[in-house]
């Protein structure tokens, strides 16, 4: 049975996953970025957008015998009612991870930049209440939110080397690949998004002409890939390598040295407004996936009803992820650390054992 | 008291589907709106009176830990 009635086209699919990444990847990923390259960030962007190339194509022919099947039920197809049910149960627990892990992003960055008094509870549920009503709408809602904040944020970036252009400077960057290849190569594992852009999948069976759907995979990674990159090229050229390790934040910094004349000042409020919508669209996303994947477990009929549940239960977790802030980076690292090789790799080729075994005995269901 | 409070209106927020869904006689709907309530509830609840419950980042070092030192 079919939870989710709506249906989107492969654009709105491709710009809801790179919502999906960017939402938050744009504000927090130059950080970590320079933190491990320096000055060659914007080549760990291209690089990592090479590497989720890998976890994204084993996912798609894993789940590619079952087009019109969520990835819940794929799971249940492949490997059967008992393996599957485990396999679902570990992806229930990475995706509640992972939204709540994206809402302390989100969370994080409004308390640190721009409402420093506001209790962390209020923030976390202002959060999640929009989200939550986007989700009780179903995918369509959420892939029309993510159509228009697509083009905020290509916009807001493009904006941002416009207005910065007088403040870049090109020797900031060098000297390039200093310490050679193996940082950068070593490094672009440690990023986040590798493994958020393969849950393209999850959408796919949603799509309504999913012909050739595989082209979407290289294309949502080269965006990705592009617009992180940017931001990282960016930020280096203008702070250099040494600043944007201290600031956690740092796109939002960019937005603070710009000045023409003495017309264009302080343009953070618009583009916060995109920025913030693309939190709140991102982690619309997570959560949606989280209800269709908790409705499968319970074996329900409708996910609209466990999503106010799931929202309190996001919130607990968003609250108890960190005790505080400089534990952050280095436990969203370790989660992406453990999560790469498990849901971007053993699982699928779990899954695609599971198929042939299944096909070998016999018990194929399609 | 205030996060409690807020605890409170978030537990009542999420039961709000549960009489129609008593009405309509969804009974497996019902069970699974009342687990995940209560486990968000109470894990709210233990973060709202401030028990000393280690951090999820805490405990997946625990298990990444190890893991890296290999």
């Amino acid at each position: 049975m079919r939870l989710e009635p709506g249906e989107i086209s492969r654009n709105q699919a491709t710009y809801l996953l790179c919502v999906a990444v960017l939402g938050t990847a744009i504000t927090t990923a130059p950080h970590s970025m320079i933190a491990v390259a320096k000055q060659d960030a914007w080549l760990l962007g291209l690089v990592s957008g090479v590497y989720s190339l890998v976890p994204s194509f084993l996912w798609l022919t894993a789940t590619a015998p079952w087009p019109r099947k969520d990835l819940f039920e794929v799971t249940l197809a492949a490997a059967g009612p008992l393996l599957g049910t485990a396999i679902n149960l570990l992806l229930l627990g990475w995706l509640l991870s992972l939204v709540s892990v994206v809402t302390w992003q989100g969370a994080a960055i409004l308390i640190d930049n721009f409402l420093p008094s506001t209790p962390w509870p209020v923030v976390v549920g202002s959060l999640l209440l929009p989200a939550a009503l986007a989700v009780r709408g179903g995918l369509e809602v959420t892939a029309r939110l993510a159509q228009l904040v697509f083009w905020g944020l290509v916009t807001t970036i493009g904006a941002l080397g416009l207005l910065l252009v007088f403040e870049f400077d090109v020797d900031r960057l060098q000297p390039v690949l200093a310490r050679g290849f193996t940082p950068i190569a070593g490094g672009a594992l440690t990023l986040g998004w590798i493994f958020e852009s393969m849950m393209l999948v999850a959408v796919l069976p949603f799509v309504a002409r999913r012909d050739r759907s595989w082209r979407l995979i290289p294309a949502l990674a080269g965006i990705i890939a592009l617009a992180v990159s940017t931001v990282a090229f960016l930020v280096v050229g203008v702070f250099g390598p040494a600043l944007p390790t201290r600031f956690r934040f740092v796109t939002l910094q960019l937005t603070h040295v710009i000045r023409i004349g003495e017309i264009i000042e302080r343009i953070d409020a618009p583009l916060a407004i995109v920025w913030v919508t693309g939190i709140v669209t991102k982690v619309a996303f997570w959560y949606w996936l989280s209800c269709l994947g908790a409705a499968r477990v319970f074996g329900l009929s409708n996910y609209r009803p466990i999503v106010r549940p799931m929202g309190l239960l996001v919130g607990a977790m968003t609250l108890a992820w960190f005790r505080n802030e400089s534990e952050a980076a280095e436990g969203i690292r370790a989660w992406s650390i453990l999560m790469l090789p498990t849901i971007g790799v053993a699982v699928p080729l779990l899954l695609l054992a599971g198929r042939t075994v299944r096909r070998a005995l016999g018990r194929s269901s399609s | 008291m205030r996060v409690i409070g807020v605890v409170l209106l978030a537990v009542a927020l999420g039961a709000l589907e549960v009489p129609g869904l008593i009405r309509e006689r969804q009974w497996r709907q019902i069970g699974a709106v009342t687990t995940i309530l209560v486990i968000g509830a109470v894990w709210a609840g233990l973060l709202a009176i401030r028990v000393p419950l280690p951090s999820i980042s805490q405990v997946l070092q625990w298990i990444v830990g190890p893991l890296s030192r290999v």
